[in-house]
């Protein structure tokens, strides 16, 4: 199993719709993908599941976010009917949360089809992020429940990986450098940044690289002083960088080509930029895996460098990638004869998303 | 060895002095928290009052000037093992009863993996029938010329870890003397003979005092 996180500092940059088309082009390839929605936000989870279904993950969970020690108290019935439905990432971590036993059972994560699967999120993450706070200082000392707070995300995911054989698992987080993401990215196995073209992305990047290496030093130092139980909760190593997109860019052809990237030139002013401050920036250590001209282009080169305008916005509509819009049983007449005017731009996305997905499988297979 | 040098090892320190306190923490807990196997028989606890410090980086480079006049060298390479001070915890306790207690509790919470031995455990005193008891207990014991006696355990957190924690355990009337010892003699030993001499006699009055101790309970309990 390999755990990759989409981040970037900069919000709003479309790294949910990136996670959600990456995530299914993946499963196209034959990967067997976990999707794991750790952004409070939840956007990811309401792009991939529609109201009734969230609804139905989020509801039941509620009377347990409070205390979770009702959980243990509760008619067996109910709870083996409980763990025997999808749950909300928020519902797996709130025993380590409240310092409670853990239940051994799975809950199924959710299919969004052939080979790729969910673990919804909840908007109470937070109250998990306070934890992490309280408790970091103590992770030091190796006080087990501060250990088990901060390695927790990962142990579930080890443990999914392990009882559904996932080949790749994919964290969604939100834009912040708080304490939730510092976990998360910290633990992850690789990472990826996607940018938009502008002058916020790269300031993105030099807090990254700066958040990074401050993280970095205090993991290293809270490993080093684990017994040999606890420390096996822990990556082997830091994180890796795997490289950049560039995201919802303005496309601009012409002959001869006005750029090597066919960007609109004030995008591609800030689009060369992005390689640069990234060296800049993320800690050697981090890149020295990656060979240096791999560095430097985006990840599947152009494939999903350009904007999708509006075809987004359809894909929340039929939480389906964008590509399966057209022969969607469920759309709607009007919006058949939108999918017939544009077809070939719904399904040009298909090999695109392939295509960057086949380059980041190729930069994980490298290390 | 030049200010630069110095000034190198000392902020190699100070980078990891964020380990040592967070391991300098793992140690004082043990001892403070709750914990049955630091009880005797009727549930009361062995330890009398526990202190901790973690090294000033002032102190670090004058220990180093100090070391290197002695001609012995300190690089970037061996400072983690050359100087083992970094961080340290003093148990103090009562009664010897109280210090088997302790012993065993450290030797156990070393086998089970959660502290490992820099070194083997040594005992110092100048007591022949101390050093028996500590015989008794399979403890090597070295006799100080100073008529220095305390306890002292080298734990770190893992086999591979350069963070050392020393653990000094004796009874509160060796802690007066090793008080007054420190004041007299650190850094720079006293050259005022007479204070060596009645730092001496205070010695044989800390173990008959301890002494003392142990008979009075033990004549209580055998009531």
């Amino acid at each position: 199993m390999y755990s990759i996180s989409i981040f970037n500092n900069k919000g709003g940059v479309g790294k949910t719709t990136l996670s959600f088309h990456f995530a299914h082009a993946l499963a196209l390839l034959g990967k067997k993908v976990l999707i794991v929605d750790l952004d409070p936000q939840c956007n990811l989870t309401i792009l991939s599941l529609n109201d009734n279904k969230i609804f139905s993950v989020w509801d039941p969970e509620e009377e347990f976010m409070d205390d979770f020690g009702e959980f243990d108290r509760i008619d067996s019935s109910i709870r083996s009917r409980l763990l025997q439905n999808t749950r909300s990432i928020h519902f797996m971590l709130k025993s380590a949360e409240d310092g409670q036993s853990d239940f051994l059972e799975t809950p199924p994560p959710y299919e969004l089809g052939h080979n790729i699967h969910i673990i919804p999120g909840r908007l109470t993450l937070h109250s998990f992020e306070d934890k992490i706070g309280e408790r970091w200082a103590n992770s030091y000392k190796g006080d087990p429940l501060a250990v088990r707070t901060i390695t927790q995300i990962r142990t579930i995911a080890n443990l999914y990986a392990e009882k559904f054989g996932y080949d790749y698992i994919i964290y969604d987080t939100s834009p912040s450098l708080g304490m939730l993401n510092r976990v998360i990215l910290s633990m992850a196995d690789g990472f990826i940044i996607p940018c938009l073209p502008d002058k916020f992305s790269l300031y993105g990047i030099k807090n990254i690289g700066t958040a990074l290496a401050k993280w970095k030093s205090e993991f290293d130092t809270i490993v080093s002083l684990q017994g040999a139980a606890r420390r096996a909760l822990f990556p082997r190593s830091f994180v890796k960088f795997l490289g950049y997109t560039v995201y919802n860019a303005r496309p601009y052809r012409q002959t001869p080509r006005l750029n090597k990237w066919d960007l609109a030139q004030g995008h591609f002013n800030f689009a060369k930029e992005i390689p640069v401050v990234i060296r800049q920036s993320i800690p050697e250590e981090m890149l020295a895996h990656l060979d240096p001209k791999v560095l430097d282009v985006p990840i599947g080169g152009t494939s999903v460098m350009h904007t999708h305008n509006t075809l987004p916005n359809l894909s929340q509509k039929y939480h389906a990638p964008i590509w399966t819009l057209p022969d969607h049983p469920l759309a709607t007449s009007k919006d058949k004869s939108t999918f017939r005017i544009n077809r070939d731009a719904y399904d040009a996305t298909k090999p695109n998303y392939i295509s960057f997905a086949k380059d980041v499988i190729s930069r994980v297979e490298s290390l | 060895m030049n200010d630069a040098d110095l000034d190198l090892l000392v902020d190699q320190y100070v980078k990891k002095r964020k380990a040592f306190s967070g391991f300098l923490s793992n140690v004082t807990d043990f001892f403070l928290e709750d914990n049955d196997a630091l009880k005797d028989a009727n549930g009361r606890s062995a330890i009398h009052s526990i202190k901790s410090r973690l090294k000033d980086p002032d102190h670090l480079r004058q220990k180093i000037v100090r070391k290197s006049q002695k001609g012995i060298h300190i690089d970037a390479t061996n400072l983690f093992s050359v100087i083992t001070d970094f961080c340290g915890a003093r148990v103090m306790h009562l009664r010897r009863s109280d210090f088997s207690i302790i012993h065993s509790a450290i030797l156990s919470h070393a086998s089970d993996q959660n502290w490992y031995f820099a070194e083997d455990p040594k005992a110092y005193t100048w007591d022949p029938e101390y050093k028996l008891y500590f015989d008794g207990l399979s403890l090597a014991s070295e006799i100080k010329e100073s008529f220095y006696t305390s306890v002292h355990y080298l734990v770190r957190p893992n086999p591979e870890s350069s963070v050392i924690c020393e653990i000094q355990v004796r009874s509160l009337f060796e802690e007066i003397w090793g008080e007054v010892d420190h004041d007299l003699n650190y850094p720079e030993a006293t050259k005022i003979k007479s204070c060596s001499e009645q730092l001496k006699v205070l010695a044989k009055l800390v173990g008959a005092g301890s002494r003392l101790v142990d008979s009075i309970y033990s004549s209580a309990s055998d009531d």
